[in-house]
């Protein structure tokens, strides 16, 4: 199938759409030439004007519903910004444009803080994150709700200092250090400080062993944190302990925008969706995260309010007119708008 | 149809990267914008079954394929169409403007596609001894004002372009009115009214040559004047000789003559004068019949506030504690402005401009009572601006740029406005909120409440004063009007809750506002066929005839129980006017001159076509190809012709090849010629001894030129031209030029335009300044110039209708120029500064201009000095007639006199009065006539500084006559005549005369 004959399906797909759209949205013009038609005006002769019988008169187009958001002024503010333009030029924002997940997402207020959240958006920008969002266990770990120990400890500046020290993620990687965090009783000593009775266990020998073990009892904040019944139970998690074997984590959590967002009470409330784990994962959210225009855009009310609207959905996913919107024809027609010619 | 040129200018300007195009056998289809697209399938359809129409009716054949440009570059529809070089239509997808009834309503695209495509057949179709033309110029030719031969060449090639405006408008507006089956201005009530009012009021009807000449110009309805008197001199003619005989008077086939009036003569076998006289004389007995007919029951006094007739009148909105109606008003003399007009005593207050005011309707204008602010609409013929204007402070705040919307009113219940936004063909009620949860500055936003389906025009709407209801003015495809309410509840959640007061049918419910209790409507209808004011009871419908004007009567106000405010329709335009504020018995009804045509033709009936729909013309099966329209793959040639060039004082002979693609994005344009040793100029002057001698290697002379976007490119190799036969002013060079401007559009809100240009170009070979004739610089020839220029050029100018200059504003301009030779940088300064100021008196201002410029180099080059001298008009011209305007200019130091001004640095002022033009009814025949003369009287002080030559101190006074010459109909001339006088203030005062006489070429 040739290109402009995928336009033509697609503006067809619009308009049966836009169709639906439009009848649902109350869109019913009820005029009608016969209405009131023949009562005359009382004293007043009508001029005798030819017109012709054939008075009814139908108009075939194709599209024409679409016009309903393309009238909208909250769409047509949007068209007007530049960051929404820069964005549509971009074939990766196109291309997530189509993710229903996405245009869910963008009607989560959550999604809509995060998206203003600075850390956030420097954060998208950093490799490792980029490599973390599509670790399955990270985004387990960050959805699980039945134990928000993750995101509750993230809030804490011990742990904070404690996940950029390197003696730490060594240890965290350690197998026997999962295995001494999955038995119950020794997190129990941990918890109660009884070091003692803690170096009975085989696990926490080989444990201690290790020179980055002994590097980290130096530090007060590994202690305090080991008395921590949120680290525990993070500890516990068999998906922490794969995260911490990751090598894009232990980057990551040397980041201190890293530890900045997962303290936001936004990213917190966002990771525990499950449309937002599966979009990390997605490599063209990530590429459009990182974009400064997506930063303003997300800061934009207006594409917060058409996030909710189903037409506005429907049109991004058309191909026909994200087509256009990237070519610089756009450009030239939003300076049409302003009327700069610039 | 010239509108299409500068659209298509504009477009080019703008420089779309990518269009859209369908093309089928016999179109091209091209538009831009997604929002467009809807109706593409529709348009084609329209332009095919026109097409076939046409084909059959004009026994037409198109010389090549129709390209339409589908746009919406302006709040109202508009089109424009021309076949010279190419074949090429533009069409505005906005709705028609209804204002006063002006335009008919109905499917719009489909009437402009048949009124569109007629231009094309009137100016495409061809006789064989014009496709022999085309053959020899390979094409049709468009006249250029640099070889003004084509003119000629033009007239041969396309004879038919060389006919006047309401011709070609006349015949389009005529056959599209039967092609929608009586919708259209053929059946006009507002024609009607002009013509019936003219004559009551013994007006002049203008002839064929004074409608031309002064009807399109001083009349407050200015080139609707073309579509007026075509139409009804068409209508005139179809009823008394058949509607056969206007298609043989524009058909152009073998037998047929070439010009318009030749035809005439030769369709109706008398001259068209004549023919025109005798409609004039039949136009008064048929309008005295109507009258009398509206007199079968008394008709309505009038009492005028004012006998000042005040143009065209937007809806006026009344203060009653200061008895003081506001009205935006436009009228020939003035500019356009917001006004307010003292009930008491009939003073019209200028209260401030508006800028891009709309012919009929001026400005949308509403009124905020308690805040004392009115909000009007600017740019009203592009995409308008909300603006405010405070009636205690007197400023005006620009508040949405672009916002297209109009037909504005103000609820008063929470201080909103509401409007009507036009997009991509579309009508939008819109809600303007005074305050938003954003905190936005106040009247800088806008919601939309309700997107009416496509062909649903509506217009004139009003909120009632408790804010529950909006009244409106609704159309359908098939041009029915109704007056309705929409409930403002349901808007506000986008919804339409209507409730129908009456169908109008095809005349149109215009005005319609709410009195102050809410319990009424006043507006007015064309219902009987002439515009009466009414009464709608809001609680129970009923329409009661408030008034039987023998004219028109417009835009009701209830001032009082005893009286209402309305606009009468003169012949010179709207009047203030009080009526009394009583029902009338009974109204009668008049004829029109359309319906009764088709009652003697019914023939007429088989005109009317269809508005296909897709179970007609299949527009999948005609496609042959869908893409973009590339316009450098459709470049193509568009005509050659031989040209005749003036280099020193030698005659010459040559070629100029023009290629273009159709929509004139790009083109381009090469000519070469040769000038023997022998020909010699014995107009020219022998006071210069350089252009006495002509090497070898000057007979040649080479040109390129073009533009592809903002780009223009020019190379040049010993520059000729035409005009350097005629006169002192020369512009032929000896040595080779390339150059490259770059022109981009800082600011576009017209009439204020902020242009940088930034150029860069090389010389070589220079015998003389490229720019200063007088400024001989031997012993450069051997050296290789580089310059860089860079501009910043602002303009706003302004005049009122019936303007033939700009008659007030500003304009500003910096240059500087780099030179670069031999290693060495020479660098100039130039600046300039105009301002005009219109006086109290109709068309006269005055003009205060300011100039500097200095070079940074005391080295003497072709780069480094200023020249001035002259008028600086030739006798033959093509260039600005009012020359004398330039920085370089100084008229009584002609280039022949014995001194001339080199400087390295100036400054330099004016003043110029510009007296009010003197218009010519009758002046001339139908393809030679004068429209206008206008004198100018100017004085100037200059000061120079330079080294070599000397310092100067110079004044001069003088006055120039200009008179507008029009040849077949569409080249304007101008024939100007200038003396002035120069005094050397250094020597004694010395006087240096110079007259001038010189004839500008095409416009």
């Amino acid at each position: 199938m040739d290109k402009s004959k995928k336009v033509f399906l697609g503006v067809i797909a619009v308009a049966a759409i836009a169709t639906v759209g439009y009848y649902l949205a109350g869109g019913q013009f009820n005029f009608s030439s016969g209405d009131a038609e023949g009562s005359g005006i009382g004293g007043v002769k009508k001029a005798g004007k030819y017109k012709s019988e054939n008075a009814t008169a139908s108009v075939d187009l194709q599209g024409a519903e679409v016009q309903q958001l393309l009238q909208n002024d909250q769409f047509q503010a949007l068209m007007r910004d530049r960051n929404f333009r820069e964005l549509m030029k971009s074939p990766e924002f196109t291309e997530l444009a189509k993710n229903p997940e996405f245009l869910d997402l963008a009607k989560n207020p959550a999604f809509n803080d995060l998206a203003k959240n600075a850390q956030f958006l420097d954060m998208a920008k950093s490799a490792s994150f980029q490599d973390l969002a599509k670790n399955p266990d990270f985004a387990e770990l960050a959805k699980n709700t039945k134990s928000p120990a993750f995101t509750e400890l993230a809030k804490s500046n011990t742990f904070a200092e404690l996940m950029k020290s390197p003696q730490f993620m060594d240890v965290a990687k350690n197998p026997a250090f999962d295995d001494l965090a999955k038995n119950p009783a020794m997190m129990d000593l941990a918890k109660s400080g009884k070091f003692t009775e803690l170096a009975k266990n085989p696990d926490f020998a080989e444990l201690a062993k290790s020179s980055s073990f002994q590097e980290l009892a130096k530090n007060p904040a590994f202690t305090a944190l080991a008395k921590n019944a949120q680290f525990l139970d993070l500890a516990k998690n068999p998906a922490f302990g794969e995260l911490a074997k990751n090598a894009a984590f232990a980057d990551l959590a040397k980041n201190a925008q890293f530890m900045e967002l997962a303290k936001s009470p936004a990213f917190a409330d966002l990771a525990k969706n499950a449309q937002f784990a599966d979009l990390m994962k997605s490599p063209q959210f990530m590429e459009v995260a990182k974009s400064p225009a997506f930063a303003d855009l997300a800061k934009n009310s207006q594409f917060a309010e058409l996030a909710k609207n189903p037409a506005f959905g429907d049109l991004m996913k058309n191909q026909t007119f994200t087509e256009l919107m990237k070519s610089s024809q756009f450009t030239q027609l939003e300076k049409m708008a302003s009327a700069d010619f610039q | 149809m010239h509108k299409l040129f500068i659209l298509f200018s504009l477009i080019s300007t703008s420089a779309f990267a990518q269009l859209n195009m369908i093309e089928t056998k016999e179109m091209r289809l091209v538009t831009y914008d997604f929002g467009h697209k809807y109706v593409l399938p529709h348009a084609g359809r329209c332009y095919h079954n026109a097409l076939q129409f046409h084909r059959k009716l004009f026994d037409y054949t198109p010389s090549e394929k129709i390209t339409v440009l589908i746009q919406d570059f302006g709040d109202y529809g508009n089109g424009g169409a021309t076949a010279v070089p190419k074949n090429a239509i533009s069409m505005g997808l906005s709705p028609f403007s209804y204002t006063f009834e002006t335009s008919p309503a109905g499917e719009r695209v489909f009437s402009m596609m048949n009124h569109e495509l007629v231009h094309v057949v009137a100016l495409d179709n061809s006789t064989s001894t014009d496709r022999f033309f085309h053959k020899i110029f390979l094409g049709k030719v468009s006249p250029t004002k640099e070889n003004p031969l084509t003119a000629v060449y033009s007239y041969l090639t396309s004879p038919r372009r060389y006919s006047p405006r309401w011709y070609h408008e006349g015949i389009a507006s005529y056959v599209e009115t039967w092609m929608s089956g009586g919708v259209g201005l053929a059946m006009g009530s507002y024609d009607e009214m002009v013509f019936r009012t003219r004559v009551l009021q013994n007006a002049h009807i203008y002839t064929a040559q004074g409608l031309e000449s002064e009807g399109t110009t001083t009349d407050f309805q200015g080139k609707t004047n073309s579509y007026l008197y075509g139409t009804r001199f068409m209508g005139y003619l179809s009823y008394q000789h058949g509607p056969d005989k206007i298609i043989e008077w524009v058909k152009r086939r073998d037998g047929s003559r070439r010009s318009y009036s030749a035809q005439f003569k030769h369709v109706f076998g008398q001259s068209l004068n004549n023919e025109w006289k005798n409609w004039i004389s039949f136009e008064k007995k048929w309008q005295h019949e109507n009258v009398e007919r509206i007199k079968e029951f008394p008709t309505t006094a009038t009492q005028p506030i004012t006998t000042k007739k005040i143009g065209s009148v937007s809806y006026p909105h009344y203060n009653r504690a200061r008895n003081v109606v506001y009205v935006a008003v436009n009228y020939p003399g003035q500019a356009p402005h917001l006004a307010a007009l003292h009930l008491a005593d009939g003073r019209l207050e200028r209260l401030a401009d508006i800028k891009g005011a709309a012919l009929f309707y001026v400005s949308s204008v509403t009124y905020d009572a308690q805040a004392e602010k009115l909000y009007f609409t600017t740019d009203n013929d592009a995409w308008r601006d909300l603006n405010s204007y405070d009636i205690k402070t007197g400023k005006v705040t620009r508040l949405q740029k672009d916002f297209r919307t109009g037909d504005l009113t103000f609820n008063k219940t929470d201080k909103s406005i509401w409007g009507i936004k036009h997009l991509n063909g579309f009508s939008t009620i819109v809600r303007i909120p005074e305050s938003t949860e954003q905190q936005a500055p106040a009247y800088s936003q806008w919601q939309q409440r309700y997107t009416l389906p496509y062909g649903h025009d509506i217009f004139d709407i009003d909120i009632s004063p408790d804010g529950k209801l909006l009244s409106a003015a609704v159309s359908d495809y098939r041009g029915n009007q109704s007056l309705l309410l929409f409930n403002t509840d349901s808007l506000m959640v986008n919804k339409a809750v209507i409730d129908t007061i009456f169908n109008f049918e095809v005349s149109s419910p215009q005005s319609f506002r709410f009195t102050d209790d809410g319990k009424y409507l006043f507006g007015s209808s064309y219902y009987s066929g002439v515009s009466n004011i009414f009464r709608v009871d809001v609680a129970t419908k009923e329409i009661i005839p408030m008034s039987n004007a023998a004219t028109g009567l417009f835009r009701p106000l209830q001032i009082s129980n005893e009286k209402l405010f309305a606009f009468n329709f003169t012949a010179d335009g709207f009047q203030p006017v009080y009526i009394a504020n009583a029902p009338v018995g009974e109204v009668s009804s008049i004829e029109y001159l359309g319906t009764k045509t088709i009652e003697k033709f019914p023939a007429l009936k088989e005109w009317e076509i269809p508005i296909a729909t897709a179970d007609q013309i299949d527009m999948e099966s005609l496609i042959i190809k869908e893409g973009q329209y590339r316009s450098g793959r459709q470049i193509k040639m568009n005509s050659a012709y031989p040209i005749l060039t003036g280099y020193k004082n030698f005659i010459g002979l040559g070629y100029t090849f023009n290629f273009g693609d159709p929509l004139n994005f790009r083109e381009f344009e090469i000519s070469a010629s040769y000038t023997p040793r022998n020909w010699i100029n014995r107009l020219a002057s022998e006071s210069d001894t350089t252009n006495l001698v002509m090497d070898d290697q000057e007979q040649l002379h080479l040109s390129v030129s073009g533009k592809i976007g903002r780009y223009t490119f020019s190379a040049h190799y010993n520059p000729a031209s035409f005009y350097d036969l005629f006169g002192p002013t020369k512009v032929s060079r000896r040595g080779a030029t390339a150059r490259v401007d770059y022109t981009r559009s800082l600011l576009w809100d017209m009439p204020r335009k902020l242009d940088l240009v930034l150029g860069a170009g090389a010389f070589y070979g220079l015998q003389k300044s490229p720019y200063f004739q007088q400024i001989d610089t031997e012993g450069f020839t051997d050296s290789l110039f580089l310059n860089v220029d860079a501009s910043l050029i602002y303009s706003n100018l302004r005049g009122s209708l019936g303007a033939v200059d700009a008659e007030k504003g500003f304009r500003w301009m910096f240059r500087t120029l780099s030179a670069h030779s031999n290693g060495k940088t020479y660098a100039t300064l130039i600046g300039s500064y105009d301002i005009g100021i219109q006086l109290p008196v109709n068309h006269f201002s005055v003009w205060f201009r300011t100039a500097a410029g200095n070079s940074l180099s005391e080295e003497f080059n072709p780069f480094t000095r200023f020249g001035f001298a002259a008028f600086g008009n030739n006798y033959i011209d093509y260039q600005a007639a009012r020359r004398y305007r330039n920085i370089f200019s100084f008229p009584g130091l002609s280039f022949e006199a014995d001194k001339f001004i080199i400087a390295q640095s100036f400054a330099k002022g004016m003043v110029e009065f510009v007296l009010p033009p003197i218009r010519f009814r009758q002046l001339g025949g139908l393809n030679l006539y004068s429209n206008w003369m206008q004198l100018t009287a100017f004085s100037s002080a200059l000061i120079t500084r330079e080294n070599d030559f000397g310092n100067n101190r110079f004044v001069n006074v003088g006055s120039q006559l200009d008179m507008k010459i029009v040849i077949f109909s569409l080249l304007e001339s101008t024939f100007s005549i200038g003396y002035a006088n120069a005094f050397d203030l250094d020597d004694n005062n010395k006087r240096y005369s110079e007259w001038m006489i010189s004839l500008k070429l095409l416009k």
